[in-house]
């Protein structure tokens, strides 16, 4: 590899790791308009994005989804319809933002349990 | 014997546990692994039928032991980038790998249903990734029960789509593979 080409790589991936900070950046904030929302207090959710490697080594956004539940909260005392609602509108953010070109998932855990 | 999506959606419950107290987390993981098993489970059984509707059950299980976790994950990948584009620009053209597969990936993508099934298909395995494999990965009786959720919302989806969507999806799974040989 010549080193104008050496050079060009390396300012291409600079390129996506600011793309890439940039869209975490934005998500971040999406989801922080989210967390101040009313209509999910009783779940007082509070978010976190980060970086991992997927399934197929490829990179992977995970956001993370902690909610104020007791970390042993009985089974029957799942809130579903709370939770099922929280995460569809989770998702519409993530859709509405760069952060969707990348594959992602949400990860949902109690307050407590993400502490641990 | 064939394997059960409803039974393993079912142990990976059983896994969360009934009462109060946080399951072990070796618990914890083999039920996030588990839910996603009864979604990909769901995923074969639906595309074998499909294909071979009065076919003997041993052929069907032979058939479903073809399909891999990257067949699946292809698909369902190349239908929610598509659902993506299509999101932004309805009218956005097929990309040349898309075009490959005729209309089975633009049907698929235009129903919500199948958009939101695939998504959550490459959810969950991320997410059984994590559980079987990353060390440092946490989860609680939460996670589990939101995996299963999942599960059970994309099986639903699976099942409220179009017939004509979920058709070409069973399609794009079965024309992909080059052969059919057990694994």
């Amino acid at each position: 590899m010549s080193e104008s080409d050496y050079a060009a790589n390396m300012a291409a991936a600079d390129a996506e790791d600011e793309m890439l900070d940039e869209a975490i950046e934005e998500l971040q904030r999406a989801l922080g308009d989210l967390a101040a929302e009313a209509p999910d207090r009783g779940l007082a959710p509070e978010f976190d994005v980060h970086v991992s490697v997927g399934a197929e080594d490829q990179l992977v956004l995970v956001v993370e989804v902690k909610v104020a539940l007791d970390e042993e909260f009985a089974a029957s005392d799942w809130p579903s319809d709370e939770i099922a609602a929280l995460k569809q509108r989770v998702r519409e953010v993530v859709r509405g933002t760069p952060a969707d070109q990348y594959d992602w998932f949400v990860s949902l855990q109690t307050k407590a349990g993400a502490a641990a | 014997m064939r394997i059960d999506p409803d039974g393993l959606l079912r142990l990976a419950r059983d896994l969360a546990g009934r009462g109060r107290g946080r399951p072990p987390d070796v618990d914890l993981r083999r039920g996030v692994s588990t839910a996603y098993y009864a979604l990909f489970h769901d995923i074969t059984a639906l595309a074998v039928e499909h294909a071979l509707p009065s076919a003997p059950e041993a052929a069907k299980s032979q058939v479903r032991r073809t399909w891999s976790h990257s067949d699946i994950a292809w698909a369902a990948h190349t239908v929610k980038e598509r659902a993506q584009i299509l999101r932004h620009n309805a009218a956005a053209p097929l990309s040349k790998e898309g075009r490959r597969w005729g209309p089975l990936v633009d049907l698929v993508a235009k129903d919500a249903e199948m958009a939101e099934a695939a998504r959550l298909f490459l959810e969950l395995q991320e997410q059984r990734h994590a559980a079987d494999y990353d060390h440092r990965a946490s989860f609680d009786k939460a996670s589990l029960l939101s995996a299963c959720q999942d599960a059970e919302t994309a099986r639903a989806a699976l099942r409220a789509a179009t017939t004509s969507a979920a058709d070409a999806f069973w399609t794009l799974l079965l024309v992909r593979r080059p052969d059919l040989r057990g694994r």
